[in-house]
């Protein structure tokens, strides 16, 4: 599942963006962005490197209660 | 993609060598599988809305497929035009992914940074938000099927576009094999330096495994395993009559001439697998061109109601995506998710098999990441050798 969970543009320089979420910080490129980034946006990030489109306050909210309950649940181990 | 694991979890690959060849795979799936179980209790609308929300990289495979469980759960038929901007709205979806591992990625396995991000930003601008020239309120997603009111300059415009881009970027393979030979040799561009470095490295076949590709699905038997399923085992590491099977746009294009060419001369290697990607991306643009003319004016449905069971089954980028509901009382009461990801990364499957059988002597870290991308997992991943 590709999920994307909103991260939150902490600073900025260039083109790359330090962004937060759920306490885990980490730099993104922001070169296929198609607006401007500002801090304090939230940003979809793909596969943990290049941000690729904003997300609205409302939606990263309600998206981020929603993952906090699911990641804190133990997964069931799917490994060898 | 290689990067560190965050919160979305990833796939965490450990090869063990004895010093002469690998003894061992291991592969650890950290992604949380559990989390289409919270959707219980909202309703199907809300439920698809924050499935679209969620997962923003395969937003139309996974907003479709929940859309469609929920309507075959409720025995509605959202008809010929819906399902032809559905399949455009996809096809367009799995072009751009292919696409974006092409650009991104392909060329770090070549040892370059990445330079035609100004190219994918473009065709990202046509292809990402592709269902605003078909759905002006932005509900492609609704079960039943959004309002559809095609704007076809618009929407010729963004195809036109993407082409545009693809080919800027040598990503438009030729679909026969002689012009196809040309094209690699010519060397311009990610995807054809990329078979080069395959060609000259005698990579080819790397990767090749006995693992059977899963080209068709039977929806009843794989309703039937996903209602068992109630440890959630089965969508963490399906298993089809027995045994891991490959999906992906290898099973998808096996039978297209130059892709059977390839496997024919190097099996069901890394050179296959990346083709068949190539070969798909060219063939979504040009049927997204046919699909638009079956595509005509019609309204909204009103919001579903009623209780039922239902899968949506569609070919995402990566492979099978199925979603699976069970509605009671006009709320969701089940929901699961079976992601392309989980087949191709199960630990018997086809990157374990690749890995094991291909034993490479030298250079075994660059074709681990070789087949990893080529079977392209939707989360990040590390590798560690020992």
């Amino acid at each position: 599942m590709c999920m994307t969970i909103p991260s939150r543009v902490i600073s900025l320089e260039g083109d790359s963006a330090t962004v937060e979420c759920f306490g885990v910080q980490r730099t993104v490129s922001t070169l296929l962005m198609g607006e401007p980034v500002c801090l304090g946006d939230y940003l979809s990030v793909m596969a943990g490197t290049y941000a690729i489109e904003k997300v609205s306050p409302e939606v990263a909210a309600e998206s981020l209660a929603y993952l906090e309950g699911a990641l804190r649940e133990p997964q069931a181990p799917h490994s060898r | 993609m290689s990067a560190g694991l965050t919160a979305e979890g990833g796939i965490d690959i450990t090869v063990t060598s004895d010093g002469n060849r690998i003894v061992d795979i291991a592969i650890a799936n950290s992604r949380p599988l559990g989390l289409p179980s919270r959707l219980a209790g909202l309703t199907p609308d809300a439920a698809v809305g924050r499935i679209v929300s969620l997962f923003s990289v395969c937003r139309i495979a996974q907003g479709l497929a929940g859309s469609m469980a929920v309507e075959q759960a409720l025995g509605i038929d959202p008809g010929p035009s819906q399902r032809a901007a559905r399949s455009l709205l996809l096809r367009g979806e799995i072009a751009l992914d292919h696409a974006t591992s092409a650009l991104l990625v392909w060329p770090v396995l070549l040892g370059k940074r990445p330079t035609a991000l100004h190219i994918l930003k473009s065709l990202r601008a046509s292809l990402a938000d592709l269902w605003i020239c078909l759905y002006p309120d932005g509900d492609w997603m609704r079960p039943g099927g959004g309002r559809l009111e095609p704007d076809n300059s618009a929407l010729m415009a963004r195809l036109d576009a993407a082409e545009a881009a693809i080919q800027e970027a040598h990503l438009a393979v030729p679909l026969d094999t002689a012009s196809w030979q040309n094209w690699v040799r010519a060397a311009t561009g990610p995807a054809a330096e990329l078979f080069n470095l395959l060609e000259q490295k005698g990579w080819e076949g790397y990767g090749a495994t006995d693992v059977k590709l899963l080209s068709a699905l039977d929806p009843t038997a794989l309703e039937r395993h996903l209602a068992a399923d109630t440890d959630a085992s089965f969508v963490a590491q399906p298993e089809w009559e027995g045994e891991p099977r490959e999906t992906g746009p290898l099973a998808r294009q096996i039978n297209h001439p130059l892709v059977s060419a390839v496997v024919a001369q190097h099996g069901r290697g890394l050179a296959a697998r990346f083709l068949a990607q190539c070969v798909e991306t060219t063939r979504c643009l040009v049927e997204m061109r046919g699909l638009a003319h079956e595509i005509y004016e019609d309204r909204n449905s009103p919001a579903p109601k009623g209780d039922g069971v239902g899968l949506g089954l569609v070919e995402a980028s990566r492979g099978w995506l199925a979603h699976r509901v069970e509605i009671a009382d006009g709320l969701i009461r089940r929901y699961q998710i079976l992601a392309p990801t989980e087949w191709n990364f199960h630990p018997s499957g086809a990157l374990a098999g690749g890995l094991i059988e291909g034993n490479p002597c030298q250079s075994p870290e660059r074709l681990a990441r070789l087949l990893v991308t080529a079977l392209d997992p939707c989360v990040p991943y590390r590798i560690e050798m020992r």
